[in-house]
């Protein structure tokens, strides 16, 4: 239903030396660095679908999204959008599609949100019925009540992303990508945000394409997970398949009431009878044992470390996705891994 | 039809959007029609002036200075109504707020022109029509109906021609957003000598008004049909909708370069 | 030890300048910098002049001369005058007002000088610039094409103080419309007013002596022909022995007078934008 295939975008950027000598220069002879952004990339998303898009800063998660959008050109490619292109058909393919930037803003800054989403309405074409039903319901779930009559710029930035959501769903889209809507938000929010969205993915069956820092979004939202990074597609699966890979992992972290040499050696040499361990200290007296839970057992290695060393406070930790994946592309654990 | 009709509720419906809001600021209004009404006030003064002591410039009488000056103000005042909206290109392309108008399902061009909507105008537009209203009283010329049509059709090509050049320079941001907007402001200006009689201008500065930024034929060249003039070149005035068409198709290949480059290079 | 980092940021300005001067300085090196923007103005200028120069060539033709001002002396004057009125460039006062609009100026309210001054000094760095590159191509398009006549050495001298004085006044008219900007959103508009009115009723457009009397007396009221009129004046030689001192005495007294005005309004003018948050 979202078909992308080899697609590419390469920017190019005019690489111009700084004075009047470089302005002139470039004019005569202009020269033109490349930067590429996203190189080849397949993806195959179906109705329904709950997708995270997730990578490093630079990735190339918001040119994908707005190529896939039809903002952006791609350099090379195809991209299919319920069998359409979506730059070369605009306006059609705007129909179909809700879109919410978490830094900006569609609606009008001086007036007050119910205008901007009638305003909205007359835009989309949405019918009089249409209109009210999904207002009433959006209302309803997202609580806008009380921000009705209120200009955009006089709510906070967690009521204003709730009419964000709203406004990009008022005319019922079958796609809504979302480009880091939690952004500056706090934690209650973000949890009724991620709700909603989910709600609306499985209820209605509106497909998600998510782009987020904020990895419990992931975790919240999206059932599968496209990781990029440097403009390439690194892993693309299930989240669960990751969880099962690495979920089983678990910390154990010691405090030591008082300063034992060697600590790290020494705690491995004592645990390395029990399987794989990873021994690390982060601070003088503070060790850290990584390990496979479904493999090690937790109270063994436990057990052996009160026995032998001055545990002043000790902490299980169960290893989170956020920091799988962190670590995922940080390259400490390997994508191969997974598969 | 359909579109037709769909489009311009639309263009109606976001041009008053704006009127909405600019009307919370309540003096902002009231300062914006003032200093425009004191800008109008400067110009006129200066045709007194110089009237007071010269009777005949280039043949041209107060009275036909002024009809002139009216006949090249209403237009002004209407595309200032009417299509300001470019004046927002840079900001929208510089912040990105762009791409959101790429996602919606009206044209671009319709969405651009309603940004803006400057009650200041209907002042421009007012001054204007007493201008002329009191110059034609003046001049005792007698006009029939063809000459009103004409007037109001030269009206609204005036109108026309000073939006879509506005269209024109405006697309440089595209290119350019985070330019100062100097050079449309420098264009626009050139549009404060078209209320005065083109001739008087060296023959660069005329060529540039007729052929390069057409803005004699806002008010000029109209007003030598309507004044009875007779100069050689007094048939130009009938040519106003042509001049339109032709810029407008000048502007739309500027805004198409524009837009595909926008599209290739995001931000 | 110091860095050589350090060393290096540090030369970039060899001499520790006063604040102030440091300021004109930073602001010629942004005129430079702006260099489009520098020649667009000259562009706008060029294209005035040339209008102003055609229009009253035309009248000229036909008429000759008209209370004393002959072609000449008419070209003489169009472009002194507008190479006076140019020395305050319109491209600083929209900086001046984007400050305002993006929330700029909070920074130059947290910095310890004084705003007035420090926009006399930022305004007189950008003359500076624009002065010297407007005016050279001013002088000798007219020295070399036109027909203008220069004046005697002593009236030059004087001439000189006359325009710094003008530029003072321009100045502080520009500043002061900037100041109502912080009532309003439209700044557009009232800058746009302001030009209007100083081109009008300074003798930029029209040489003062041609308006109708009751409008000459209400120009002559009003700080505007101190700007650019009274420098034209005496270049032309127009003022002698006791008028030249009165009339640089009517520029100094709008300075001080228009200098306190400024300063009056700068207190409710900043309640107004701290309430507005900007």
């Amino acid at each position: 239903m979202i078909e992308a295939r080899n697609l590419t975008k390469v920017f190019r950027v005019a690489a111009k030396s700084p004075g009047l000598k470089g302005a002139i220069k470039h004019l005569v002879r202009p020269r033109y660095e490349v930067k590429p952004a996203v190189l080849g990339i397949n993806l195959h998303i179906d109705e329904g679908d709950s997708v995270a898009y997730v990578g490093p800063n630079g990735a190339g998660k918001s040119t994908t999204v707005k190529m896939l959008a039809g903002v952006l050109v791609p350099t090379d490619g195809e991209i299919r959008v319920f069998g359409k292109d979506p730059y070369l058909n605009r306006m059609e393919n705007s129909r179909d599609i809700g879109v919410v930037f978490g830094q900006r803003t569609q609606l009008w800054w001086d007036l007050p949100v119910q205008e901007s989403f009638r305003l909205l309405a007359d835009i989309y074409d949405v019918s009089s019925r249409d209109f009210r039903k999904n207002m009433d319901e959006l209302i309803d779930l997202l609580e806008l009540g009380p921000l009705l009559n209120k200009a955009v710029r006089h709510i906070s930035l967690g009521q204003r992303m709730r009419c964000e959501i709203a406004a990009a769903l008022l005319h019922s889209p079958r796609i809504l990508y979302l480009d880091e809507p939690t952004v500056g938000l706090d934690v209650s929010v973000k949890n009724r945000l991620r709700q909603f969205i989910r709600q609306r993915n499985l209820e209605k069956g509106v497909t998600v394409m998510l782009t987020s820092h904020d990895l419990n979004d992931v975790k919240d939202i999206c059932r599968r997970i496209v990781m990029i990074d440097r403009g390439r597609i690194v892993f693309d699966g299930p989240l669960t398949k990751i969880q099962e890979a690495f979920g089983g992992e678990r910390s154990v972290h010691i405090d030591l009431s008082e300063f034992v040499e060697d600590a790290v050696s020494r705690a491995a040499a004592l645990l390395k009878h029990l399987g794989d361990v990873e021994v690390t200290q982060s601070e003088p007296n503070r060790l850290s044992i990584r390990f496979d839970a479904s493999v090690i057992s937790t109270s063994a290695v436990v057990g052996q470390l009160l026995s032998e060393f001055p545990v002043k406070d000790l902490k299980i930790e169960e290893t989170d996705i956020e920091s799988i994946i962190r670590r995922l592309y940080d390259g400490e654990l390997s994508v191969d891994e997974v598969r | 039809m359909h579109y037709f009709l769909r489009h311009t509720r639309l263009y109606v419906k976001l041009l008053f959007l704006h009127l909405r809001s600019h009307l919370e600021y309540n003096l902002d209004f009231l300062i914006g029609a003032l200093s425009s009404l004191l800008g109008q006030a400067a110009s006129l003064i200066f045709i007194w002036a110089v009237f007071s002591r010269i009777p005949k410039v280039q043949g041209w009488t107060i009275w036909e200075v002024a009809f002139l000056y009216g006949m090249a103000t209403i237009p002004r005042g209407m595309a200032e109504v009417f299509m300001n909206g470019s004046w927002a290109m840079r900001r929208l392309v510089s912040s990105g707020d762009f791409d959101r108008l790429l996602l919606r399902p009206v044209p671009i061009i319709l969405q651009i022109v309603t940004q803006r909507f400057n009650v200041t105008g209907l002042t421009d537009i007012a001054v204007g029509a007493s201008v002329l209203g009191v110059s034609a009283s003046h001049l005792g010329i007698s006009w029939n109906l063809i000459d009103c049509v004409f007037l109001l059709v030269v009206l609204v090509c005036g109108m026309g021609i000073i939006g879509v050049v506005n269209i024109a320079t405006n697309s440089l941001a595209f290119w350019h957003p985070d330019d100062t907007g100097a050079f449309q402001v420098f264009v626009v200006r050139f549009m404060n000598l078209a209320q005065y009689p083109v001739t008087i201008y060296g023959q660069v500065l005329q060529i540039f008004l007729c052929w390069i930024v057409p803005y004699a034929f806002v008010g000029y060249f109209p007003a030598l049909v309507l004044l009875r003039k007779n100069i050689d070149h007094a048939w130009l005035g009938w040519f106003s909708p042509v001049v339109l068409i032709g810029v407008s198709l000048i502007t739309s290949l500027i805004w198409r370069r524009g837009l595909r480059h926008y599209e290739s290079a995001g931000h | 030890m110091l860095s050589q980092t350090s060393l290096q940021i540090a030369k970039i300005r060899p001499v520790p300048l006063p604040k102030y001067a440091s300021l004109v300085l930073a602001s010629m090196e942004r005129a430079i910098a702006y260099r489009k923007s520098t020649l667009l103005n000259l562009a706008a200028n060029a294209v005035w002049i040339t209008a102003l120069y055609y229009f009253w060539s035309a009248i000229l033709s036909e008429y000759t001369i008209i209370d004393g001002y002959d072609w000449t002396k008419m070209q003489t004057y169009v472009v002194v005058s507008y190479g006076v009125n140019a020395l305050f460039s319109l491209q600083f006062e929209l900086q001046m007002f984007r400050a305002i609009r993006n929330g700029e100026i909070a920074l130059d309210l947290i910095r310890p000088y004084d705003y007035q001054t420090s926009h006399l000094a930022k305004a007189t760095g950008a003359a500076l610039v624009d002065g010297v590159f407007v005016g050279a191509t001013i002088a000798s398009v007219g020295v070399f094409i036109m027909d203008i006549y220069l004046p005697a050495p002593g009236t030059a001298a004087v001439f000189l103080v006359s325009i710094v004085l003008g530029f003072l006044i321009k100045f502080l008219i520009s500043y002061i419309t900037g100041l109502f900007c912080f009532w309003t959103v439209s700044s557009m508009g009232l800058v746009r007013t302001r030009i209007a009115v100083t081109n009008l009723l300074s003798g930029a457009l029209i040489p003062i002596e041609f308006f109708p009397s009751g409008l000459q007396s209400i120009a002559e009221f009003s700080p505007f022909p101190a700007a650019v009129y009274t420098p034209v004046s005496i270049y032309l030689g127009n003022l002698a022995g006791g008028d030249l001192w009165t009339a640089i005495g009517v520029q100094v007294i709008w300075v001080i007078a228009l200098w306190y005005v400024a300063r009056l309004l700068w207190k409710p003018a900043v309640r107004v934008l701290v309430v507005q948050g900007g």
